[in-house]
């Protein structure tokens, strides 16, 4: 999205100034087709959602046990983005979340359902343009990815 | 207890010229009344802050209770409360002018614009009387406190760019360091209903300051935070135009 205006909009004509780049991530257990997902501990605790639980055992093998554990979380850009980022390098700290993707540690808080939203706080040592990619590497190793429109940042 | 001192000075002033009671008086009286409220010089600051701008108006309600003390003069109890409407336009006009950013979106908000001084007091007044009004000066010499004082939000956005900038102001005073002095000096005029109900209609002059406790809170995107508390005085003097009736009781 372009939150370069008082409030954040879709990106026009796929440009925008790169410190005003947020990435909205959706994570969810499946309910969502076209977003990313994933089998946390949550969905299995709350059988009076029996779509979500329908579902999940759709998509998961196991649904006595947690599955899909989050193992790493990367932003990669398919271009250039500094000296310090070459394409296909994680560019996390080059967003700002107050609230990041958390990978698993055991403890099942860290399986959160929910919209996660990072905001580009560096532009780019050149005007370029970017395809972003989100992926989750899983611990049964199982490897999610959903990437962006090309979009063209601005310095 | 420098307030509650001259407060009794002045009783005692009232009382030592007080006579006996005459035919034509009553032992005790209530009276209620409603006032309209317009400010004088400005409800606002006397000293620069955020929060508080020009009020438009207010509206009070106040009860007395008094006693006869002679020579014409009624002592006793008088309490009341007034709401005031801030002059929101104002105060989200200073906030922009201090607080702006250049190259943001700045936007101040506030979360009300209403606030509510209540007092309670003592009241002296001497009653003149003609053919067929009686003319009544009084005092009252009061604590206030004010009750309801809205928060305020600043919000800049920085265009082409992430960064943001929130700024929340919220008063961090407890009831019992909002009370201040709050004395009312007026004249009411009144007219005889029938022996024991009075219509009366008055002006009367009200001031006072306070201290008000202000916590501003900046925050950031990335989470920074900044918390400063500042202590400034505002001013809340106006005048009431009233109309209310007036029991009296014990004619003798």
């Amino acid at each position: 999205m372009d939150n370069g205006d008082s409030v954040p909009h879709d990106i026009v004509n796929n440009e925008l100034y790169a410190k005003a780049l947020t990435m909205q991530i959706t994570v969810t257990d499946g309910l969502s087709t076209d977003s990313l997902w994933l089998c946390p501990h949550i969905a299995m605790r709350s059988p009076f959602i029996t779509t979500a639980t329908a579902i999940y055992k759709k998509n998961c093998d196991d649904a006595t046990g947690p599955r899909d554990l989050l193992d790493t979380f990367r932003i990669t850009s398919n271009h250039d983005f500094d000296a310090q980022h070459p394409a296909g390098t994680d560019l996390q700290d080059i967003f700002y979340s107050s609230s990041p993707v958390k990978v698993y540690t055991g403890n099942p808080a860290d399986h959160q359902q929910g919209l996660y939203t990072y905001y580009m706080r560096q532009a780019p040592s050149d005007t370029g343009t970017h395809v972003f990619t989100v992926t989750m590497h899983f611990t049964n190793g199982k490897v999610m990815s959903q990437s962006t429109s090309p979009v063209k940042l601005l310095k | 207890m420098k307030k509650l001192l001259t407060i009794l000075v002045m009783l005692i002033g009232c009382s030592a010229s007080a006579q006996s009671l005459t035919d034509h008086d009553h032992r005790f009286r209530i009276y209620i009344n409603g006032a309209f409220a317009l400010p004088v010089g400005a409800f606002h600051n006397s000293t620069e802050n955020l929060l508080t701008g020009p009020a438009k108006y207010g509206f009070a309600a106040n009860m007395g209770i008094g006693k006869y003390f002679g020579a014409d003069i009624y002592l006793g109890l008088s309490f009341g409360s007034m709401s005031a409407k801030l002059n929101s336009d104002a105060v989200v006009q200073h906030m922009q002018q201090v607080l702006s950013i250049p190259d943001a979106y700045n936007t101040a908000t506030l979360d009300g614009d209403k606030y509510s001084i209540k007092y309670i007091g003592i009241e002296c007044a001497k009653n003149f009387r003609f053919r067929k009004i009686e003319l009544e000066p009084y005092i009252i010499l009061a604590i206030g406190g004010v009750e309801g004082l809205p928060n305020a939000h600043f919000h800049s956005k920085y265009k082409n760019d992430n960064y943001y900038q929130q700024t929340d102001f919220s008063y961090t005073n407890d009831a019992s360091t909002f009370e201040f002095f709050y004395p009312t000096i007026g004249t009411r005029v009144q007219k005889e209903l029938v022996s024991w109900l009075y219509l009366n209609a008055g002006l009367a002059f009200a001031s006072g300051s306070y201290e008000a406790q202000l916590q501003t809170i900046t925050t950031d995107l990335e989470g920074n935070s900044k918390t400063t508390n500042t202590t400034y005085r505002q001013s809340v003097s106006n005048l009431q135009l009233s109309v209310g009736l007036q029991f009296r009781f014990g004619r003798k």
